[in-house]
């Protein structure tokens, strides 16, 4: 459905924007402590995860999700008749963001528009980083 | 007699004959405008009128009773006394009018259904009317006018006639699949749903949704459906877990061992390294390593080089270790990521993977070590 490429220039626009907000948000590098470090991973990733839900939107029902959990008000479990439809969907909604409230056809559904806009934010993060370090040899 | 013995023809008999006798009135009506020969027609009518055959099998339960059952049978008696093409095509209507069973004489016939006439009985019954008069007067020009008008009626009979049986059995299928199909356009939320038919279209979607799944992860691997939702399974968490990473080394550091996966329990490997804050972080990179070395040898390099690590041969690395272990400071770690060349820690892990690589690498032989940059 989506156009890869017009999937990469999204994702890759939002989160370099929001990396750069980030940027002058937290202390210039490289920080002290352990804690610190962990705190800024955490906000480079839920900046990639905020990023991908944004730049997805609210067409999707993951991305509803994970908007939802960004704002801080995860509470959309609805429709509690799906367990009997599950047939071992049971890690999969777990994993999904969103996963609980939905049956298994469209939760196949959501997990591979999930499944392709990571594989493209996870291409746009390793050439971000590749494009800024200096020295990149492979062996 | 009349016998009551009737199965589902009654209510279109009804109307039949109620066809037939507005049939008897517009014939009447419109004599006096028409050929001669109707006067005699409605003669010859009124004589068969009254010798009623008892031998016709259709009820009798219908409101005009007597009139139309005897003008049937009247115009059968006809029949059986009048040969020729004029009394067969006379025939042929009435079988077309009373019941759509007869199948044989209808060949003789288009058998093109005409269902494009309309649905009521007047227009019918002027073209039955001027078949019967087309029959009478024996006009043999008139024979496509004939098959025209007979499918008119036999239109209208057969439109009046489906309700009575419900679908014919041209229209039993499509009636049938018609009503599986508003079954399974049906909410699939409805729980009281029960049928196979339902069931069998939801797994199709399901499969079908399987299949495109089975195209995005990079194992495909068709062999069952719960192998393949696990495989589906890791494949997302393990993105999810390259979001991860990545979000980690971004800002430049090999030196985030640590908080790499608090959910990753270090085991026992063989770790040399002096730190424990990188003995645990090392242990756990080099799950990570090893798991990303199974799937693409890409992307477990670019990971490692995330990390500031490498992979190097182990006679490299142990003479590396040995030949820096004097100058090694313990609290090394944090500064030897974003590319501080002062010390770098002689960190060593080695990597050892069970699973085989379809690169024909085997891993036993190498060991990640810190990049010297």
């Amino acid at each position: 459905m989506k156009n890869p490429n017009t999937l990469k220039k999204k994702l890759a626009s939002r989160f370099l924007k929001a990396m750069k907000k980030l940027k002058y948000k937290m202390s210039p590098s490289p920080p002290a402590s352990i804690a610190e470090k962990k705190r800024r991973h955490r906000a480079v990733r839920a900046a990639a995860y905020a990023s991908m839900a944004s730049a997805v939107g609210p067409r999707r029902a993951w991305s509803r999700a994970l908007l939802r959990k960004m704002k801080g008000r995860k509470r959309a479990r609805r429709n509690p008749g799906n367990m009997n439809t599950r047939f071992g969907l049971n890690h999969l909604c777990d994993i999904v963001p969103g996963g609980e409230a939905m049956d298994s056809c469209s939760l196949l559904n959501e997990t591979a528009h999930y499944i392709k806009c990571l594989v493209a934010q996870v291409q746009i993060m390793r050439e971000i980083l590749h494009s800024s370090s200096s020295s990149s040899t492979i062996l | 007699m009349r016998e009551p013995s009737r199965e589902p023809e009654s209510p279109g008999l009804t109307s039949i004959n109620s066809v037939m006798n507005q049939h008897q009135f517009l014939h009447e009506m419109l004599q006096p405008s028409n050929f001669d020969p109707t006067s005699s027609h409605e003669d010859f009518l009124e004589q068969m009128l009254s010798s009623v055959p008892p031998s016709f099998p259709w009820a009798d339960d219908h409101p005009p009773p007597g009139n139309s059952e005897d003008h049937s049978a009247a115009l059968r008696m006809r029949h059986q006394q009048i040969s020729g093409g004029a009394a067969k095509a006379l025939m042929l209507q009435q079988q077309l009018l009373l019941s759509r069973g007869f199948a044989s004489p209808m060949h003789d016939h288009n058998d093109v259904v005409d269902s494009s006439s309309p649905n009521s009985a007047n227009p019918a019954n002027d073209a039955s009317i001027k078949g019967l008069f087309n029959v009478f007067t024996g006009l043999p020009g008139q024979n496509s006018n004939q098959s025209q008008q007979f499918h008119h009626l036999q239109g209208g009979a057969m439109q009046q006639s489906q309700n009575l049986s419900g679908a014919a059995a041209a229209t039993s299928g499509d009636g049938a699949a018609g009503r599986s199909k508003q079954k399974v356009r049906a909410r699939r939320g409805q729980a009281t749903d029960p049928h196979s038919i339902a069931e069998r279209l939801r797994r199709e979607r399901i499969a079908e949704r399987m299949k495109s799944l089975q195209e995005l992860v990079p194992n495909a691997n068709k062999t069952d459906k719960a192998s393949m939702l696990d495989e589906i399974i890791d494949y997302v968490k393990f993105l999810q877990l390259q979001v991860k990473v990545l979000s980690m080394s971004r800002l430049g550091g090999a030196a985030a061992v640590a908080p790499l996966a608090p959910d990753k329990s270090p085991e026992g490997r063989p770790t040399p390294a002096s730190n424990n804050n990188n003995k645990e972080g090392i242990a756990a990179t080099e799950q990570q390593v090893a798991k990303l070395l199974e799937e693409d040898m890409g992307s477990a390099m670019q990971y490692l080089q995330g990390k500031g690590l490498c992979l190097m041969p182990i006679s490299l690395a142990t003479a590396i270790s040995t030949a820096t272990s004097h100058s090694r400071n313990p609290p090394s770690n944090r500064e030897a990521g974003g590319g501080g060349p002062s010390s770098p820690s002689t960190s060593v892990m080695t990597v050892q993977s069970s699973a085989t690589i379809g690169r024909n690498i085997s891993l036993k032989d190498a060991i990640a070590g810190p990049k010297l940059e």
